[in-house]
């Protein structure tokens, strides 16, 4: 039996290919066995059990030719009916050999073909699984998702009513006496409207690190809003004949937000991301609006903020309106 | 510095690092049990392979297919991660969502108004 047989029954026995159908164009041939002598043990045929190598093809070719000499010596010596079948035995096999070894090398081609077609179903097969798999998990997510994006759509909106009513209070805030018991009831509102402001963005906030794609657009207005009521009321409970408060609201309230927002990007050397790029649009835009006193103020006070921080880079507006970090 | 309240009681959800496609999520299963199974790699063999022997090609076949049997495990358990990934996100959604409908109703918003008009 040809060893590349033994290779496909292994294959096929192992499951290591399913060789359905496999058939080689060119199977190889027995050889046939040659009629023994009685008096001689010779096997002159290729043992092809044996992987054949081209010295071994080469050996074998020499033995026969060998053996056909001394039958033409035996011939003409009166050569036996046996003997002649033998030789002819021999030839055939020689021819059978050579068959066999060409079959060796086609079938090793057809085996690697086979393993490699066997391989790349098998992935096919296990990718197309997995793509099932996670389709599921996908689209299960995708509804996770879509439903945080409406939660924190609705919270934006309640956040901005919530600032409608803020300002609303404001104005109601300022045109009452601060010893008149209605200011303290004002200023409880607002101390409410503060509350809930912060817990509606502090517990939103998680839901908006799930979605990357609209983290820095929601943060950013998320920011905003907070900035609003913290900043406009610093303290919760603040002195109820301070109006600087609300002054700081309408003069200070930008630069406040501009000035964090540099810092915390520039704390988190974060200096690409959108919310910095924000920062710095703001703070040139309100720089374009000021007067060279207020300029020079605004960009102390900027600094002096970063300083504070603890970080040592310094801002700096260039004669045209421009903001540049130098560290 | 804003004066925001940072207590939550919501638990902080890692990002999902959930594979975005099935080549991807084939590939790093693959990748550390059988380098030459992953994508990338598969139209190369026949050329990396061309003069072996037919006994490295009988074990090439074996250890392929042991891989396959290994994928399998992996993905049994690769699976259950996905699940409960998919599983922690929903449970996080809807805690958060309870979370805030505590306050989130509308009486909040409709108290500060009933006492704005009262005020006035």
């Amino acid at each position: 039996m040809n060893h590349l047989n033994k290779y496909l029954r292994l294959f096929s026995e192992q499951r290591l290919i399913h060789f359905e159908g496999f058939e080689h164009s060119s199977a190889p041939e027995e050889v046939e066995k040659e009629i023994p002598k009685e008096d001689s043990n010779e096997n002159l045929g290729p043992d092809i059990d044996l992987p054949p190598t081209e010295e071994s093809i080469q050996s074998e070719n020499a033995d026969t030719e060998q053996v056909q000499d001394e039958a033409s010596s035996e011939n003409a010596n009166g050569l036996t009916e046996r003997d002649k079948r033998n030789r002819e035995i021999q030839s055939k096999n020689i021819d059978v050999f050579s068959k066999n070894i060409q079959y060796t090398l086609e079938s090793k081609d057809a085996l690697q073909s086979r393993l490699q077609s066997w391989a790349e179903a098998s992935v096919s097969k296990h990718v197309d699984l997995l793509d099932d798999r996670l389709s599921d998990v996908h689209a299960q997510m995708s509804r996770d998702m879509e439903m945080q994006s409406r939660v924190l759509n609705d919270c934006l909106h309640r956040l901005s009513n919530m600032d409608r009513q803020g300002i609303s209070l404001i104005d109601e805030l300022s045109q009452i006496d601060p010893s008149d018991d209605r200011y303290r009831q004002i200023k409880t509102l607002v101390n409410n409207n503060i509350n809930e402001a912060n817990r509606l963005s502090t517990d939103t906030k998680p839901m908006q690190i799930n979605l990357n794609q609209t983290f820095d657009e929601v943060d950013i207005k998320l920011d905003e809003k907070k900035g609003t009521y913290t900043d406009t009321y610093k303290d919760e409970e603040f002195d109820a004949n301070d109006d600087a408060i609300i002054d700081q609201f309408e003069d200070g309230y930008h630069s406040r937000k501009i000035a964090d927002d540099l810092v915390s990007a520039l704390r988190n050397d974060n200096v690409d991301s959108v919310k910095y790029d924000l920062a710095i649009d703001k703070a040139q835009n309100v720089f374009s609006q000021m007067n060279p006193q207020q300029r020079e103020l605004f960009e102390q006070w900027i600094n002096d903020e970063i300083s504070n921080a603890g970080l040592d880079q310094r801002l700096k507006f260039d004669g045209t309106g421009n903001l540049k970090i130098e560290s | 510095m804003y004066n925001i309240n940072t207590k939550t009681n919501m638990t902080k959800l890692p990002l999902l690092q959930i594979p975005k496609g099935a080549n991807e999520f084939y590939d790093s299963i693959m990748v550390d049990i059988e380098p030459d199974l992953v994508l990338g790699e598969l139209p190369k063999l026949k050329e990396k392979y061309k003069d072996e022997s037919p006994k490295s090609l009988k074990e090439r076949g074996m250890r392929y297919y042991e891989a396959f049997q290994k994928f399998n495990e992996m993905l049994k358990v690769k699976t259950l991660e996905l699940d409960d990934k998919a599983h922690e996100l929903h449970s996080f959604v809807i805690g958060a969502l309870e979370n805030l409908s505590k306050g989130q109703d509308d009486e909040d918003c409709n108290q500060i108004e009933t006492h704005i008009k009262k005020i006035k």
